[in-house]
């Protein structure tokens, strides 16, 4: 669509005024472009906040708890919210139909929890609170059909067991340096105090390999109380997914969390590009030879190379099939590109290599000659332009104030050997 | 004549050390690393935000006040910080600010995109979701990590909780 409309300015440079022929097929043109953009990405968006509350159980007691309904895309809309769960007879909501306007980033409700004065067995009891989003209109159309999509506060609350019971989830960090912390956010459900507590946390590859093992301190938690483990390792190892196994050991009681993570980032290297055996007018094949450093077999790579004409316009833009790229290893990527009609001479280009949502780009140049494409820039050296930054004024100060002790201490030693000489 | 050098010595002296001395205290001052945004006990449910600092050259988060584990951050960093209460500060070679705290509060958010043959679901929300997909009398549910998509059938009923 895109093309035709850029053909229609370019082949007749066409001065637009008011009702000439090819600004109105340019006109109906954009209307459909318009109207297919519309149908491919119309969104449904809802959100909420917070995902969850956590009470523990205490006969009798009321809890008002407030929650904001947000209006994702900023877009007009009609929310419709709801109850479920095992203490849905206990909540109650104080609005339970809302809706938004353009401008409504997010809107406030609240509902109210009195708890039972029983409950069952000891451990978690869960209910939801539903927001629903539907159309604007919907009270006055009655009915909808079609996609749509609800989000969930959910209200945790908990019975305390009548031993010690620990429960814990981990949250993994990595910062700058690669340095990689395990908090583990640990809670006591149980109604004794917990003397000891820690975790022992052991890394694994994709192999099933152990590469590490890290060691928390000893905490004590009381009974219903909140404490955080924490677990600090400088990864040596390559980049890729690993898995945390954490042990968490208290007052000679056992249990384990697991959760996946990631050293570094997915990254690919392009080694390599060349085309043999060509000739000018036929089907050029570009080999690239790419390297994934990432210690995880990648899915779905593929090469995109362009090519600019003199003026800077994509003359050519092809891609290579998808490939699967094993761990940490080189593999072969060929693209195709048709060189009919291209005349020899040295070209711009670019190469992107994608992999999910990720790409590696460089510029590249193509020598092109009747039966050779020498490409360059693959290997070359990185050049880094850049704005300079000017001295700061507190730098200058600092100079300044250097020089003024500098001048001083010379011109005290002159003085002083200039009055031991008059004496 | 000597005596009078010496007093314009003195003199020079005199204006130089204030000066110095004025200087330093500008610089004392002026480099006063200044914790900016997010401000004291804000709450946060974006899932992308970015500290704001002026004369600092790192940033320190931590989940205690005494910042026994901090996660240090430099300019352009990006780090995944998970639901909670955060303390952080502002540090330069010379001094460091005050310490602030935020709470990083969790959000459940869903995007659809409708279009193509299928719909894709979004989780633009903080935090892991599970999502349940309701098509045709079948339920199916499956998890979507924060920032993540997923194809989906056309019209199903989808909803998302947090995952853990």
């Amino acid at each position: 669509m895109n093309k035709k409309i850029r053909k229609i300015h370019l082949g007749k440079k066409v001065n637009c005024k008011k009702s000439c022929s090819p600004c109105k097929l340019l006109s109906m043109l954009t209307l459909v472009l318009i109207f297919l953009i519309i149908q491919i990405s119309t969104i449904s968006s809802i959100g909420i906040t917070p995902g969850r509350t956590s009470f523990n159980y205490e006969p009798n007691a009321h809890k008002e708890v407030s929650f904001s309904v947000v209006n994702t895309e900023n877009k007009d809309m009609s929310v419709v919210l709801f109850v479920r769960g095992v203490l849905n007879g206990s909540v109650i909501l104080n609005r339970a139909y809302d809706e938004f306007s353009s401008t409504d980033g997010s809107k406030s409700f609240v509902y109210s929890l009195t708890m039972p004065p029983s409950m069952g067995a000891p451990g978690l009891y869960e209910t939801e609170i539903v927001a629903l989003e539907m159309p604007r209109d919907l009270q006055s159309s009655g009915t909808f059909v079609g996609a749509t999509v609800a989000v969930v506060t959910q209200l945790h609350v908990y019975v305390p067991y009548p031993d010690k019971y620990l429960e814990g989830k981990m949250e993994i960090i990595s910062d700058d340096d690669g340095k990689t912390l395990f908090f583990l956010p640990v809670v006591n459900r149980g109604k004794l105090d917990i003397v000891s507590a820690r975790a022992t946390i052991e890394i694994y590859t994709a192999l099933n390999e152990k590469v590490a093992t890290v060691e928390t301190d000893y905490t004590s938690v009381n009974s219903l109380q909140r404490a955080e483990l924490i677990g600090e390792w400088i990864p040596n190892v390559h980049p890729g997914k690993y898995l945390a196994i954490a042990t968490l050991i208290y007052d000679n009681e056992v249990s384990e969390i697991q959760k996946e993570f990631n050293v570094g980032e997915a990254l690919i290297e392009i080694e390599e590009l060349y085309v043999n055996d060509f000739s000018l007018g036929e089907i050029a094949k570009f080999n690239a030879l790419v390297n994934n450093k990432w210690s995880n077999p990648i899915k779905d790579s593929y090469l995109n190379i362009l090519v600019y004409n003199n003026d800077g316009q994509v003359m050519a833009d092809f891609k290579s099939p998808n490939y699967n790229l094993g761990a940490l290893s080189k593999s072969e990527m060929v693209a195709y590109w048709d060189t009919a009609g291209v005349h020899k001479g040295t070209y711009d280009g670019k190469l992107v290599l994608w992999y999910g949502v990720k790409s590696t780009e460089k510029n590249i140049e193509l020598d092109i000659s009747e039966n050779k494409i020498g490409v360059s820039g693959i290997t070359g050296r990185v050049l880094v332009r850049g704005k300079s930054e000017g001295l700061g004024t507190n730098t200058l100060i600092i100079i300044l104030i250097g020089v003024l002790i500098f001048v001083n201490v010379i011109w005290f030693i002159i003085i002083k050997k200039f009055m031991r000489k008059k004496k | 004549m000597k005596k009078r050098k010496i007093k314009t010595g003195r003199k020079v002296l005199l204006a130089e050390g204030i000066l110095v001395m004025g200087a330093l205290i500008y610089l004392f001052v002026s480099m006063n690393p200044t914790a900016i945004s997010p401000i004291a006990g804000k709450t946060i449910f974006d899932p992308d935000f970015s500290f704001e600092v002026e004369n600092g050259e790192e940033v320190w988060v931590s989940i205690d006040v005494v910042f026994s584990n901090p996660i240090v951050l430099k300019e352009g960093s990006f780090v995944d910080l998970p639901p909670g209460t955060y303390y952080w500060k502002v540090k330069n070679w010379l001094r460091e600010s005050e310490v602030q705290t935020f709470v990083l509060e969790s959000n459940v958010g869903l995007n659809l995109i409708v279009g193509g043959e299928k719909n894709k679901i979004e989780n633009v929300g903080n935090v892991d979701l599970e999502v349940t997909e309701k098509n045709a009398g079948i339920t199916s549910s499956f998890g979507l990590g924060s920032g993540d998509s997923a194809d989906v059938s056309k019209d199903s009923e989808l909803e998302g909780k947090q995952n853990e």
